[in-house]
């Protein structure tokens, strides 16, 4: 099978500083061609994804604060119109509609890739505006343990523990990620008079994630399945104009995956998985005032995801490098959401069937062509998805690759948008979207040197765009409606430039850069001063600048990434001002015999900027930390 | 070397690019006179939940102009989180900021900062007994708070039905509307304000939501009705009603259906005169501002203004109605100025979510 994607893009399964080799995972960055290098990947072991994405990459990502949820944005669309994916199975919440990646670490996933924009139909569900897909993959033939540990000074610390056993048949991984945060520091309270500077209050958290992944291979079967729990434990920082507020979030989840792939012959192959989530969420916010804790909230909830594929695959080539190929995919898939809120007053649940299809041709030296079609059914309707997208190929390392993209699709509203009691809105309708996107990628590779560029421009149109509001007739009580249309339009640019001095000596820059229009093309009445203007937290600009220097065993990377300013009022009378955040790390690298050791030390937000992604929520100003990774091989063939 | 310089001027393009917008300008706001500040209405802005960018304005009507955002124009710091509602008392002004938690006490003359009362869980309303005492509801800790207003300090929590919202003073008792915060109650208290104890509760209708005595020193209950387990329809309702008490004996003269099942007005204001409630409801689901005189037998069925109000106020001095229309609830609102007669006035334009207005 061959991914349009896979032009241009080289991807990293390891690093190597002189003898010194670092497991780290693959991200690469579908058709934007950002090929997430190494360097910047072993330094982010313990963070979260939503840290990750938001240094590097255009995703942009609103957090509570430095306990509290992180839910993102791509390409200007809301939190509930992506998608993340674990190892095939959706990790997002059925009654939010969404995914809080605050609490999804790098270290969960071997792999991790992000698909913007059209081209998502057969993801399913919620993929609208893009997905983010985590993968853990096999080690074959292979044998090690490898600790982790971070310290930083807001006295938080990342613990973690990977075995890995392989032989020719089988890979087994287990991982333990452990972080314990207190989150002490200060900052200056804009909400009080001469802006004191005051401690950051109810902010520790506590988060456990354990990760076993079994790979079985043999002659034509392969076996892979997937278990993941994780418990997060957090106090959620108040806002600072609030500070006797204090809010609680229990978050305990268990996923479990079983693929199973047969090879019917060198053409052919069956394809299914059975996959399961239940997630429990409890959610207290207590006021402390008078010596008396009141309670504003306490609610508890869980919800089961299932789901299963069966999908039959035909590719009519041994070898993906001439000639043509096609490849067709038909996939069908079935989803059980079910979800228990106390306010929803009895177990909700759907269900969703789909029928969907790839079909791929390509001639290696002149084009690539893609149709992605899936029909779903949910509540006696029909929701259709499409896309087409075509790359001219170029044979050779080198070379330009341009590519277009036509898609519609569509994302269901959430349990809560159709039962939450009192104000959920059974009638809504589906958000339907329909994007254009073109571009290319270019890339220019000598022995020593190499430029990977990319550049991509999308318009799309967003109807049925779902708005919770009072209701008109139920004076006040908040309900979501089918209220807007949205036009989401911009320019994403990706440069890398990798250039080796010597066997010892190399440098690394990516820069990446974002224009996103999010506009709102309807009025909800004829006073509304939002029409043609910005949505709010959509940031018009977004860029990142990430470089680093390799010397013999040391390496030196440095990170910066802007935010331009971001609405917080529809019809733009208050905005959140834009901020630029510098880190700096160092790492050096050690071995002996079979084992590798690393050990670094980092500046976050050197030059200790104040900034907010939510107003009033406080983030840290400059952080010091250490990390120290050790690795023992015992067997490596 | 042309290929060296291509990659270097494609480096630079992109790094120009992250360069090209500028934070917007912060919107200029000015202090109005104090002679301005004796004409004027004050407007109260909610602001978004958990946004704290509530304001009050200052709207005059002898110059026609509104300034916006008077408390951090004057102090220099945001007011806070969701703006309840505003009392003025002796010629201060006291603000309830519902999710900060806090009373903010500004001087009626020029807006500058008092005090800040605190040790609330959810504030609501106030009312006064007279100029050292006020009574402030707390929605979450099911109490009414005792303000000393001379030190600026909850003196007594004072422990009442469910979700306690509006407030009146009728001699010496305080009647408090229990409506039931997230579930459903159907009293009010009766407060003795001698002993400040709970003396009675007295079960009226669904979700008592809003009080005021009339000009015969009767006291009327709005009650918003239930909304019954299932939302999506009505007909689990409980139906919205008028609740007239005698303050002597304590007990209901008068109860009036309001609408049809699913109506459910939540706020409403009296006029100068005291005999003429205005409240926003719904008749057969069509939204609009009701009028009710102390005399009718019935409610209304037909709007005296019609359209979706998020907010209601009463100038009392120039006996008119102000509707606030919140728009999206992301944006800066309207406030309507009517005669009441119903003519349009003004239409003036106000913070995120007005909700009301306070005459001084």
């Amino acid at each position: 099978m061959i991914n349009s994607s896979a032009y241009a893009i080289h991807i990293n399964d390891t690093l190597n500083i002189s003898e010194v080799e670092i497991k780290t995972q693959k991200i690469y960055f579908v058709n934007i061609n950002d090929d997430f290098d190494s360097a910047r990947l072993s330094f982010a072991q313990t963070q979260t994804l939503a840290r990750f994405l938001q240094e590097n990459s255009s995703i942009q990502f609103k957090s509570y604060g430095t306990s509290g949820s992180s839910v993102m944005s791509i390409r200007g669309a809301n939190s509930s119109q992506s998608k993340v994916i674990w190892n095939g199975l959706s990790v997002g919440s059925p009654m939010l509609n969404m995914n809080d990646v605050s609490i999804l670490s790098v270290n969960n996933a071997d792999e991790i890739t992000l698909t913007k924009g059209g081209g998502t139909a057969s993801y399913g569900n919620s993929a609208l505006a893009g997905v983010i897909g985590l993968e853990n993959k096999p080690h074959f033939n292979s044998k090690f343990i490898s600790l982790g540990l971070n310290y930083n000074s807001l006295n938080n610390v990342d613990y973690s523990i990977n075995f890995n056993s392989g032989n020719k048949w089988i890979s087994s991984q287990t991982s333990i990620n452990i972080s314990q945060y207190k989150n002490n520091y200060s900052y200056n309270n804009r909400s009080e008079l001469g802006k004191p500077l005051q401690k950051q209050l109810n902010s520790e958290s506590n988060q456990i994630a354990i990760l076993q992944s079994l790979f079985y291979q043999f002659k034509r079967h392969n076996l892979d399945l997937h278990h993941w729990y994780q418990e997060s434990d957090r106090n959620l920082s108040p806002a600072i104009y609030n500070r006797s507020r204090t809010n609680y979030q229990l978050d305990k989840s268990y996923r479990g995956v079983l693929n199973y792939k047969y090879l019917l012959n060198n053409h052919h192959k069956i394809n299914s998985l059975i996959g399961f989530t239940r997630e429990q969420l409890r959610y207290v916010s207590r006021i402390y005032t008078n010596n008396q804790n009141y309670v504003l909230f306490n609610t508890r909830s869980f919800f089961d995801q299932a789901q299963f594929n069966l999908a039959w695959n035909y590719n009519n080539k041994d070898s993906i490098y001439w000639g043509n190929q096609v490849y067709n995919e038909l996939k069908f898939q079935y989803v059980f959401d079910g979800a228990y809120v106390e306010d929803y007053n009895q177990y909700r649940k759907r269900d969703r069937v789909a029928l969907s299809n790839k079909l791929q041709y390509t001639n290696y030296s002149l084009f690539f062509l893609k149709f992605d079609n899936r029909l779903e059914h949910f509540r006696s309707n029909f929701y259709f998805a499409s896309s087409i997208q075509m790359n001219i190929i170029k044979s050779g390392v080198s070379g330009l690759v341009p590519y277009m993209k036509l898609s519609k699709n569509y994302n269901l509203p959430g349990l809560n948008d159709l039962y939450w009691v009192p104000g959920g809105n059974p009638n809504l309708n589906a958000e339907k979207s329909y994007e254009q996107e073109i571009g290319f990628n270019y890339v220019k590779e000598t022995r020593k040197f190499k430029w990977n560029s990319s550049f991509s421009a999308y318009h799309s149109l967003v109807k049925d765009w779902i708005l919770w509001q009072p209701s008109a007739i139920e004076n006040g009580i908040w309900t979501p409606q089918n209220l807007v249309e949205v036009k989401l339009q911009g320019l994403e640019i990706d440069q890398n430039i990798a250039y080796t001095f010597s066997k010892n000596q190399s440098i690394n820059t990516t820069i990446f850069y974002a224009y996103t229009q999010a506009i709102n093309n309807k009025a909800v009445n004829a006073n509304d001063q939002s029409v043609g203007k910005q949505l709010i937290y959509v940031p018009l600009e977004k860029m990142g600048l990430n470089f680093t220097y390799q010397y013999y065993k040391n390496r030196l990377n440095f990170n910066f990434h802007r935010v331009s300013h971001r609405f917080t009022t529809a019809d733009h009378s208050e905005f959140l001002p834009a901020y630029y955040l510098f880190d700096i790390k160092y790492q050096r690298a050690f071995e002996f015999n079979r084992s590798n050791i690393n050990a670094g030390v980092y500046v976050d937000n050197i030059f200790n900027t104040t900034y907010e992604s939510i107003p009033f929520q406080a983030m840290p100003a400059r952080v010091f930390g250490i990390n120290f990774n050790y690795k023992l091989n015992t067997k490596n063939h | 070397m042309k290929k060296k310089l291509f990659v270097a001027v494609a480096f630079g393009a992109t790094i120009l690019l992250s360069a090209c917008s500028k934070d917007p300008e912060s919107a200029k706001t000015t202090t109005p006179s104090e002679d301005l500040f004796k004409s004027g209405i004050y407007i109260v802005n909610e602001g978004g939940f958990g946004m704290s960018n509530a304001s009050i304005d200052l709207y005059s009507k002898d110059s026609d102009k509104v300034f916006s955002n008077i408390f951090e124009t004057v102090n220099a710091r945001p007011l806070g989180d969701v703006a309840q509602s505003l009392n003025i008392i002796n010629g201060k002004a006291y603000i309830i900021l519902n999710g900060s938690a806090k009373v903010e006490v500004i001087s009626a003359k020029n807006a500058v900062s008092l005090n800040t009362i605190t040790g609330f869980s959810s504030p609501r309303f106030m009312v006064n007994k007279d100029t050292s005492r006020a009574y402030v509801s707390d929605w979450q800790s099911n109490s009414v708070k005792e303000i000393n207003l001379t030190t600026y300090e909850i003196t007594r929590s004072i422990n009442v039905g469910s979700g306690p919202e509006g407030m009146c003073v009728v001699g010496n008792k305080l009647y408090v509307a229990n409506s039931g915060g997230y579930g459903l109650d159907s009293t009010i208290s009766i407060i003795d304000l001698n002993t400040n104890t709970e003396t009675k509760r007295l079960k009226v209708g669904d979700a008592p939501i809003s009080i005021a005595a009339d000009a015969n020193g009767k006291v009327w209950v709005l009650c918003r009705g239930s909304y019954g387990d299932d939302f999506n329809t009505s007909e689990d309702d409980t139906e919205a009603k008028f609740v007239k008490i005698d303050p002597s004996t304590e007990s209901i003269l008068t109860s009036i259906q309001i609408g049809m099942k699913g109506d459910h007005p939540d706020k409403m204001k009296i006029n100068a005169s005291k005999n003429t409630f205005y409240y926003l409801s719904s008749y057969n689901f069509l939204p609009g501002v009701f009028k009710f005189n102390i005399t009718d037998e019935s409610a209304s069925t037909t709007a005296f203004i019609s359209g979706y109000y998020y907010g209601i106020g009463y100038d009392r001095l120039s006996d008119e109605l102000y509707l606030a229309d919140a728009i999206d609830f992301k944006q800066k609102g309207n406030v309507y100025r009517y005669s009441n007669t119903g003519e349009l006035l003004k239409t003036i334009n106000a913070g995120i979510i007005p909700n009301g207005i306070q005459e001084q």
